[in-house]
């Protein structure tokens, strides 16, 4: 049984280690925590599905284009609304971001309706069999996918321009406007990849979770809970702390109660930000005046 | 006796004669006029419950159109007035504030909610406005005391109790485990089975829940087999039986499920496939698609002529049959009608079947839901019934 727990905990947890990543982007890049991030990835993986059933796209072609349309939706947010507040205190940028969960939140039950909707998968649905315990393919696509995007975010961050402009706006804003970053492009293009980032991720997470307007609100949660483990700005440390939360949470609804799987995951997000609010795999950096 | 006391005075008596002998100086109650009955709701069209609250006024609403088109109940048309609620009780209790007082509603019908319902009785039992269908799990709701409430549902408990009946009975079912909803609608049934099994000199080998933002349930599925049961009974809604199926598939545990009448939703087949799905068995509490009755044909003619998109299911036979009885009790509240004939019309019915829900009984003594449950199973994609109610 323990080896059927740690297998789907794992799959689990590396839905949630999608999400995070596009959690961390922004936050490395932005300073911004955006809550929206989970809606911003269902909506768009709701325009996709409309683009499968109501346009008649093959799912191929969807996939080719979710990280596009996740650019044009991440760049349009930002520009209206995040430009807007680029001078005010960091938190008015926070309570939009909350704002923005509830539109899109909405809106999504507005269009396309309330009824959760059957996401077709790009795997077999066959299980796969490792060490005794079943596997859906998916979700070994998804932690495949995981790995991939945190190497290519790794190599941005570390050996682009962009990339460290992006870490020096992140950490002075005003000084790395003065050396000459393009701040407001900085924040652009954190806020497109995030959302191509969710984009894709929503359509790889709905065929297991099933396509809904509620399917993000767990998932943010733990998500978060994850990243706040592993360190909010290291993106290793995410996928690692939302894998230990899915693990975690499977063994805890299985040998404690199923009642307790949620409460705990927010347990470890108080208990890390006492006592060590820098999260387990970062090291602890002094707050630049 | 000057001008203004002689009116005041002439004003004080009718106001008496009105009070003391309310049929005699009011033809009718509010909401009906020569040719037509005015008719209220309240859902949660914007909520969590949406997708089944729209189904459920698409449901009764086509009834009444249909109704209209046929010339109406005792020559008079209804007009169905229906308003959202959110799922707040507090927006409830404002939007039937504004059904009775501005739009003079003469009675309610197929409304949706539990906790919704719950709050506005007070006020409609105060007003005497007729409420019927009221669909809930709450004992005011499914036996209410209430001379003004006609509940159409039977509780939560009763449906574990028969699921657990249905699974020991007649699948022959030793262990039995549980896996429920945390909250009020999941808990009774769970309460309800639990009762059921004893009965049987039998206790769950297992229970597990989960809570409606829960997008995973491996880890319920995992545990539940690890106690070995023959069958498990599912107090659920559609979205997790659909993911519990799935999970049980993918580890290839093959136990008797026996569901809610949730799980008969077409939204389930659409979600889980038929593979997953084939040979799990479903209460009934309303009709299903695939019923060979003339009733229920009748109802998705109907349904498909005015909501041709939305699938006959169990939201829309709920809403449906609502209609259809309140229309009956109408029909024999005769042509001089006031919510007190009405009242009597309703208690006057007796056995009566739509053939969309189980036969309800109500009398002047009993107001609430069926005692009895169909059963059906998922077998190819489709829902056999194996026994009618």
């Amino acid at each position: 049984m323990i080896t059927q727990l740690v297998a789907s905990g794992l799959a689990l947890g590396s839905i949630y280690a999608l999400l995070a990543l596009s959690l961390v982007l922004i936050h490395k890049a932005t300073d911004v925590v955006n809550f929206a991030q989970g809606e911003m990835a269902m909506f768009g993986t709701f325009i996709c599905f409309a683009l499968l059933t109501r346009a008649g796209l093959p799912l191929p072609a969807v996939l080719l284009l979710a990280a596009p349309l996740g650019v044009a939706l991440g760049v349009v947010t930002e520009r209206a609304t995040m430009r807007p507040l680029q001078s005010a205190p960091p938190v008015n940028a926070l309570i939009a971001t909350i704002g923005l969960w509830m539109i899109f939140h909405h809106a999504a039950g507005w269009i396309w309706g309330y009824d959760p909707v059957r996401f077709p998968s790009l795997f077999s649905p066959e299980p796969v069999e490792i060490m005794g315990a079943r596997i859906a393919q998916n979700s070994l696509g998804i932690i495949a996918v995981s790995l991939l995007v945190v190497v290519l975010l790794y190599l941005f961050f570390e050996f682009t321009r962009m990339g460290v402009a992006m870490r020096a706006a992140s950490m002075n804003r005003r000084a790395a406007q003065l050396m000459g970053v393009d701040v407001t492009r900085t924040s652009l293009v954190a806020w497109g990849l995030a959302s191509a980032i969710g984009v894709v991720s929503g359509l790889l997470i709905a065929p297991l979770t099933f396509l809904d307007f509620e399917m993000m609100f767990s998932v943010l949660l733990k998500a978060f809970a994850g990243a706040i483990l592993g360190g909010f700005n290291s993106l290793p440390g995410a996928v690692i702390g939302c894998l230990v939360i899915g693990v975690l949470e499977n063994l805890i609804a299985a040998y404690v109660s199923t009642a307790f799987k949620d409460t705990f995951a927010f347990g470890i997000i108080i208990l890390v930000l006492m006592f060590r609010p820098q999260g387990l795999f970062t090291r602890r950096i002094a707050k630049k005046v | 006796m000057n001008g203004p006391m002689r009116a005041l005075l002439a004003v004080t008596a009718l106001a008496t004669a009105a009070f003391l002998f309310p049929g005699a100086t009011r033809a009718a109650d509010p909401g009906v006029t020569k040719d037509k009955i005015t008719l209220g709701s309240f859902l949660p069209l914007q909520s969590g419950l949406a997708a089944g609250a729209t189904q459920m006024r698409e449901g009764a609403d086509a009834y009444f159109k249909s109704l209209n088109e046929a010339g109406g109940v005792n020559g008079r048309k209804i007009e169905w007035i229906v308003e959202n609620d959110s799922y707040n009780p507090q927006q409830t209790a404002a939007v039937v504030k504004k059904l009775v007082d501005r739009d003079g509603v003469f009675a309610i019908v197929s409304t949706l909610g539990t906790v919704t319902n719950l709050a506005v009785l007070p006020f409609l039992a105060q007003r005497g406005v007729p409420i019927v269908n009221p669909a809930g799990g709450h004992l005011l709701l499914n036996k209410p005391k209430d001379k003004n409430v006609f509940g159409i549902l039977p509780l939560s408990s009763e449906i574990g109790e028969s699921m657990a009946d249905y699974a020991v009975g007649k699948l022959g079912a030793k262990r039995v485990a549980i896996f429920y909803q945390n909250d009020q609608f999941g808990k009774d049934q769970r309460d309800g089975a639990v009762e059921a099994l004893k009965k049987h000199n039998l206790q769950a080998v297992g229970e597990a829940t989960y809570v409606p933002s829960d997008v995973d349930v491996s880890a319920q599925v995992v545990s539940l087999r690890q106690t070995d049961p023959d069958a498990v009974i599912l107090g659920i809604i559609p979205k997790h039986a659909a993911l519990f199926v799935k999970e049980a598939q993918r580890l290839g545990w093959k136990p008797k499920i026996i569901g809610h009448n949730t799980v008969a939703d077409p939204v389930v087949l659409d979600l889980a496939g038929p593979e997953a799905l084939e040979g799990v068995y479903v209460n009934l509490m309303t009709a299903v698609d695939g019923m060979d009755t003339p009733a229920v044909k009748k109802a998705n003619e109907i349904l498909a002529k005015h909501y041709p998109k939305t699938k006959p299911g169990y939201y829309p036979y709920l809403g449906m049959a609502g209609a259809m009885i309140i229309v009956e009790g109408i029909k024999r509240a005769g042509d001089d009608l006031t919510r007190a004939k009405l009242i009597a019309g309703l208690e006057s019915l007796g056995r009566h079947e739509t053939g969309l829900v189980p036969p309800i009984e109500w009398s002047a003594s009993y107001h609430g839901g069926p005692k009895s449950f169909g059963y059906a199973q998922w077998q190819g994609g489709k829902l056999k019934v194996l026994q009618g109610w």
